[in-house]
């Protein structure tokens, strides 16, 4: 069977590299982008599993990015977790009216993002 | 009236008039209110279990509940005069819903609040779990009233009021005022 594929997507190099690395020891195939609109781009021609998105991004921002995937039939199964920065708390509000499917806190805690990208897999 | 953001992985006990507010989705909150003493307080943990001695306790439900009621209990409340809220829990957008243990995250969450407040002797008066919607949870600490809205792209949001009993009947369910 293979590996499921995560599209990890934040403007920040250093947090795409956390990410990356973090859910990569996973074993998942992991896909990156470093805006909204590349997600967007990314999850149509490749349909991931999982989409692990931060919110605060040029171009697009992960709401944005979120409410886009929802509306195209073709991406709009995917499940996505949003990425919060402590201060943005209307964000979550926004990103789980745009559809998003769980959140979690910058810095991000290891075992928590595990645990929801685990479980919103099915795992 | 103060304000105040509860985030995941924090817990508050207010001893003067707040409204605490915090959203969840997957991750549950705990909201406690003395009927006697007129204080209120809440946490908000995102894994059942797995808290430390000194590290993250507010992340893990077993260690969230036991600080959170812990915090009660030291200034000086009863058990019996109490009451208890367990909120959250949610599969948002029916993700996880699949998982091979038949059991989603949310639902693990809310059965290890449960089991927490168990463990310390303390019944649940109302819980508002699962479900495939997150929730944005109101809490006046100062007479215990509750609003849970829920927020979803797909469908408008419902609101749920809960007022704390006000005879204060050790263990009796408080009155929801309106859906």
């Amino acid at each position: 069977m293979p590996n499921k594929t995560v599209l990890v997507v934040d403007d920040s190099p250093t947090a795409l590299m956390m990410n990356t690395m973090l859910l990569g020891r996973l074993s998942y195939a992991i896909v990156s982008a470093k805006d909204g609109q590349e997600a967007l781009d990314k999850a149509v021609a490749l349909l991931p599993d999982l989409v692990v998105m931060d919110v605060m991004m040029p171009k697009m921002n992960g709401i944005e990015a979120c409410r886009a995937i929802r509306r195209n039939p073709a991406t709009q199964a995917i499940p996505v977790i949003l990425v919060t920065t402590r201060g943005e708390e209307e964000y979550v509000a926004q990103g789980f009216a745009a559809g998003c499917n769980d959140y979690v806190t910058k810095p991000v805690n290891a075992a928590e993002l595990v645990a929801k990208v685990r479980a919103i897999l099915g795992e | 009236m103060k304000s105040i953001y509860l985030l995941p992985g924090q817990w508050v006990v207010a001893h003067e008039a707040a409204e605490i507010t915090t959203i969840l989705g997957s991750c549950v909150a705990v909201c406690l209110f003395d009927r006697v003493r007129r204080i209120g307080g809440m946490n908000h943990f995102l894994l059942a279990t797995g808290g430390s001695l000194f590290e993250d306790r507010g992340r893990y439900g077993d260690t969230a509940c036991d600080d959170l009621l812990q915090c009660f209990v030291a200034s000086g409340s009863r058990l019996f005069d109490l009451e208890v809220w367990v909120l959250g829990g949610a599969s948002v957008g029916g993700a996880g819903l699949s998982a091979p243990s038949g059991i989603p995250l949310g639902a693990r969450n809310a059965a290890g609040a449960l089991s927490a407040l168990r463990r310390r002797g303390l019944g649940v008066d109302h819980e508002v779990t699962g479900g495939v919607s997150a929730r944005r949870l109101k809490f006046q600490t100062e007479c215990g009233r509750l609003e849970l809205k829920t927020i979803d792209g797909l469908t408008p949001s419902a609101t749920t009021l809960f007022a704390a009993n006000p005879g204060g009947t050790p263990g009796g369910p408080a009155p929801r005022l309106e859906r």
